[in-house]
């Protein structure tokens, strides 16, 4: 048997507590184990210690009273008030009862505590999520960008006679609504009063061809290009790049883009390149963004579409210029 | 190998148990009278305190005296009594441990006990000196060691007794003990060694 088991063994060995097969084991592992031996020998010597009386102070008048005090606590709690349990009752008291209250109360206050705090927790997930809404709006903005430029729409070539249109559409202009003038030109009233007009008027330079076959054509293509051109001769006028020897027209009106509010908060500055597209009048009638700012892009379009320059004549004829303008956007730096 | 201080039953005390179940409160005052002494060394052994000692043999007695009529009066006595003492020693135990304060002023109050008078002989002294030690060292092992070692040593129960008073195993009866008197050996190694 091992040595660290029959150690174990020693105790009850020596109280004589061990069975016979197991006694033979630890009686022969003594023979051989010095330690063990030292232990049993220990174990005797404890046995053997006088079993002294505890000291008690003024033993023999405890002694004396001890019968008659037991006799007078079974009479106190015959008489109905049990005084140890009275006792035990305080102690008992004293140990649970006051924690059984505050449990109770932190059983109440649990759930309650725990409901604060996964709202305080959605709360603070869910009120980022909606803020965050605020961006993508820009985006909605700039995808109005397609939109906007609406093919012009077709003129109504109502008029006979060119000169008719032409002195119609020259009000417009000063009116400068990029995309009115088209349609505040009534055609119904018009015809009316300029009937008798056109002969002193441009009776010249519609001539007499005009008149003619410009009445057909004209009416139907000019009705893109503008009233003017069908009524000439009905050739359709492309716009002309502001390229190299052509310069691009003077600015008659211009019209401050206004700094979007998101832009500017969110300090974004910078250039919009738009190339414009005059129409006869020097009115703006097409932009495309060449450049690009996204939150700027719109208010420069906004803009330009509301600018206005003087008409490019090129061999004596009033062109649509295509150029570029150029949008600078720069905060004020305070 | 019983210890010296084991009552022996006598047939009279199932004649004083009869009369006290009957209701005779002087037949148990004698039987109190009879095994105070037992009861109260039991408790001090197990609490190391006179005062908790005295309130818990009290106690013994008291509660003894009401569950009487459950007695079975053919069995012997003290063995009952001793359960009831440990019982309620052990009670007591657990519930100080909750308040621990109390552990330490009882420990402090005490001190090494009374002085031996001067003119005892020097080997008596050291008599005297080394059972003062050996008590304080049994008092101070953990209580569950403790309940086994003083029903063993002082009350000289089998490992079997010692299982049916304190209700745990035969084995546990066992290993409790070796530890109990591992720790006294490491506590008393230099006096013992002289002595044994």
């Amino acid at each position: 048997m091992r040595h660290n088991k029959l150690q174990e063994l020693l105790g009850a060995y020596h109280d004589g507590e061990l069975r016979d097969g197991k006694r033979a084991g630890v009686e022969k592992h003594l023979k051989t184990c010095p330690e063990c031996r030292r232990t049993l020998e220990f174990l005797r010597g404890l046995d053997n210690l006088p079993r002294t009386s505890p000291s008690i102070p003024r033993e023999a008048e405890y002694w004396a009273s001890f019968s008659s005090r037991v006799r007078s606590g079974i009479a106190r709690r015959q008489a109905g008030a049990p005084a140890s349990q009275v006792m035990e009752g305080q102690v008992f008291k004293d140990a649970f009862f006051k924690p059984d209250k505050n449990f109770g109360l932190r059983a109440a206050v649990f759930p309650m505590s725990l409901a604060a705090h996964v709202i305080i927790i959605l709360l603070l997930i869910m009120i980022p999520l909606m803020k965050t809404g605020e961006l993508p709006k820009v985006e909605v903005y700039s995808a109005f960008l397609a939109p906007p430029p609406p093919p012009p729409p077709p003129p109504p070539p109502p008029a006979k006679k060119k000169a008719a249109t032409k002195t119609a559409r020259i009000k417009p202009v000063q009116a400068q609504a990029a995309v009115e003038p088209g349609r505040l030109v009534a055609p119904v009233e018009i015809p009316d009063q300029i009937a008798e007009e056109k002969l002193s008027d441009i009776g010249i330079e519609g001539g007499v061809e005009g008149g003619v076959e410009g009445g057909v054509v004209g009416g139907v293509l000019g009705g893109v290009v503008g009233g003017v051109l069908g009524g000439v001769v009905g050739e359709v006028e492309a716009p002309v790049r502001a390229i190299g020897e052509i310069k691009p027209p003077k600015l008659v009106k211009s019209v401050d883009p206004l700094y979007p509010e998101i832009a500017r908060q969110a300090r974004v500055e910078g250039v919009v390149i738009i190339e414009a597209t005059t129409d006869v009048y020097g009115r703006v009638q097409t932009v495309k963004v060449l450049r690009s700012i996204p939150l700027l892009d719109q208010a420069a379009i906004d803009a330009v579409r509301q600018w206005v320059y003087e008409p490019m004549i090129i061999n004596g004829r009033p062109r649509p210029v295509i150029f570029t303008v150029t949008v600078r956007f720069q905060l004020r730096s305070s | 190998m019983g210890a010296p201080n084991k009552p022996h039953e006598h047939p009279e005390d199932a004649v004083l148990v009869r009369k006290a179940q009957e209701g005779d409160v002087d037949a148990f005052e004698t039987l109190v009278r009879k095994y105070q002494q037992a009861v109260y060394a039991l408790c001090r052994r197990l609490t190391g305190a006179h005062q908790s000692a005295d309130d818990l043999a009290q106690e013994t007695f008291i509660k003894a005296y009401f569950a009487l009529a459950r007695f079975d009066a053919r069995w012997p006595l003290y063995p009952w009594l001793r359960k009831i003492a440990v019982n309620a020693s052990l009670n007591y135990l657990k519930k100080r441990n909750r308040e621990r304060p109390l552990v330490d002023e009882a420990l402090a109050v005490r001190g090494p006990g009374p002085r031996p008078p001067q003119d005892l002989p020097e080997a008596r002294l050291e008599q005297t000196e080394f059972e003062e030690r050996f008590a304080r060292s049994v008092e101070s092992l953990p209580e569950e060691q403790k309940s086994v070692f003083v029903l063993r040593f002082y009350e000289g129960l089998s490992y079997e007794e010692i299982s049916r008073t304190l209700g745990v195993p035969h084995g546990t009866v066992m290993s409790r003990l070796n530890r109990a008197r591992q720790k006294l050996r490491a506590l008393l190694a230099d006096s013992l060694e002289r002595r044994v």
